[in-house]
């Protein structure tokens, strides 16, 4: 199961993902976010990953929903503090090829400057 | 409820059956009425007729209203049916064993009518919605059964044969639609394509996107013998379809082309695992700098990439629902590329990749997995 918790920073949003990112849970997740930058009009977004323990297909598919909403909005999409695990996976789909990765927090929020 | 409701009274007294009976006549519900005297037929009137709620007294001749009240609750068709258990006046005792049970009223007697008939309305309404509930889940499940089998003629039917290849193919989709889908194209008497892809995310949308993907392969005949630009017309035509969609759909994808006269296979992935290649000493990968996924972003390129095969070489083609299975030994879900499944130090045999095969067949054979399984096997024999 995962969980998503989402904050409003000053000039973006802070969304923090936990758990196992897999069929099941990804639809809530990922519309929960989705919902919160609408509401806000805020797509500068941070995307917290330390605690994720696993990602499956469809949790790449939250990503890449998420990458394409902020894209649209001309917003910025930074996932931070990835597990070596969830990195791998992001690499065989080759998503790392487009998708923004820090290595922490503060390293994405330096980069959202 | 289209018909009446059906209603079981439970008790050992001719009286009590009839009193229990006249009161609900006077209410004016229309309801179909069924006694049972003991537990015997008790159970046999539960198995025979489709409830909408049982009466039960506790105390019967061969049973006791509990063990009826608990068996009902426990099984999986009976379940939904309410129960109002009738009980001695304010035996608290029995009021918790009831609800023990799984009860779901109590009356005391002796029974007043009012209540009697209150509670009964109260259950019947709610057992109303429950069986539109399950007649609109049995809707849903009968479509995703037709979208199953509809994505499984997608698939192709029969395995090509050839003198000098041999092609082994092991497709097992989860429970309900999944998203692999594999495809071989005739291209000519020495050219084989093969296309391998998952389509990321279930249900019906993923059998529309194969059935999609089927599709723009008839229109992609120009592009069959160059994998890049297959995969790059592909992914132009699968991005335009999910423009508007819910988002979050890509499909990974691999395609080959296997040259039977001059054994070579030209290549191009678009981030899907990278298949394995057996060449007579040791199990290689088919890396080449592989683009993206298909559908996320228009007018990428991807590259090919060609290798020269030899009689004995085993082409192993898969998708990544093969690591939900705890394979060679290690645990499910820790792995995410085939290379990962062995001990790196020394080369993998042949024998070895065919355990790998094996293993996965039985754990299919065995057990329901989340994900679809799929792999492709194509060995080149002299």
């Amino acid at each position: 199961m995962c969980q998503i918790q989402i904050e409003k920073k000053e000039n973006y949003i802070l969304a923090t993902l936990q758990g196992e990112v897999t069929l099941g849970c990804t639809a809530e997740v990922k519309e929960k976010l989705k919902e919160y930058a609408e509401l806000h009009k805020q797509y500068q977004i941070l995307v917290d990953m330390k605690e994720v323990e696993f990602i499956d297909s469809s949790g790449l598919g939250v990503m890449v929903a998420w990458f394409k909403m902020c894209n649209q909005e001309q917003g910025k999409l930074i996932f931070c503090a990835l597990n070596s695990h969830v990195s791998r996976i992001i690499g065989y789909a080759k998503l790392d090829k487009i998708f923004n990765i820090a290595e922490s927090i503060e390293d994405g929020e330096q980069r959202l400057q | 409820m289209a018909r009446k409701p059906n209603v079981l009274l439970v008790d050992d007294y001719e009286v009590n059956l009839d009193l229990l009976e006249a009161y609900l006549e006077l209410s004016g519900i229309p309801l179909e009425i069924y006694k049972a005297r003991n537990g015997k037929e008790a159970y046999a009137i539960i198995e025979q007729y489709t409830l909408d709620l049982i009466l039960l007294d506790v105390m019967l001749p061969d049973t006791s209203g509990y063990d009826i009240c608990r068996w009902v609750k426990e099984h999986k068709l009976y379940q939904n049916i309410p129960i109002i258990m009738i009980t001695a006046l304010n035996d608290k005792k029995d009021m918790l064993q009831g609800l023990q049970a799984g009860a779901d009223e109590f009356l005391t007697k002796p029974v007043d009518s009012h209540e009697l008939i209150l509670r009964v309305k109260n259950l019947l309404k709610m057992k109303s919605i429950t069986n539109d509930l399950d007649d609109k889940y049995m809707q849903l499940h009968r479509e995703l059964m037709i979208a199953t089998e509809l994505q499984k003629s997608f698939l192709p039917h029969k395995v090509p044969q050839y003198e000098n290849v041999y092609i082994d193919v092991l497709y097992k989709p989860s429970s309900f639609i999944g998203g692999d889908f594999y495809d071989f194209i005739k291209i000519d008497d020495t050219h084989l394509g093969v296309l391998i892809c998952d389509v990321k995310g279930h249900g019906v949308a993923s059998a529309m996107i194969t059935a999609t993907i089927k599709f723009q392969i008839y229109d992609l005949k120009k592009q069959y013998l160059e994998p890049g630009l297959f995969l790059e017309q592909l992914n132009n035509r699968l991005e335009q379809f999910f423009r508007g969609t819910e988002n979050d759909y890509f499909v990974t994808a691999f395609y080959g082309v296997l040259d039977l006269e001059h054994r070579t296979f030209l290549f191009s992935n678009a981030g899907h695992s990278a298949p394995g290649l057996y060449n007579g000493s040791s199990l290689q990968f088919l890396d080449n700098d592989n683009g993206l996924p298909l559908g996320i972003l228009a007018d990428l390129s991807y590259d090919q990439k060609q290798v020269q095969l030899h009689v004995g070489d085993e082409l192993f083609l898969y998708t990544d629902g093969i690591f939900e299975l705890p394979l060679r030994g290690r645990k499910a879900k820790t792995c995410s590329s085939i290379h990962e499944l062995f001990d790196e130090s020394a080369p993998v045999t042949i024998l070895q990749l065919r355990q790998l095969k094996e293993e996965i067949s039985d754990w299919v054979a065995r057990e329901q997995i989340a994900d679809d399984i799929n792999y492709i096997s194509i060995e080149l024999l002299s």
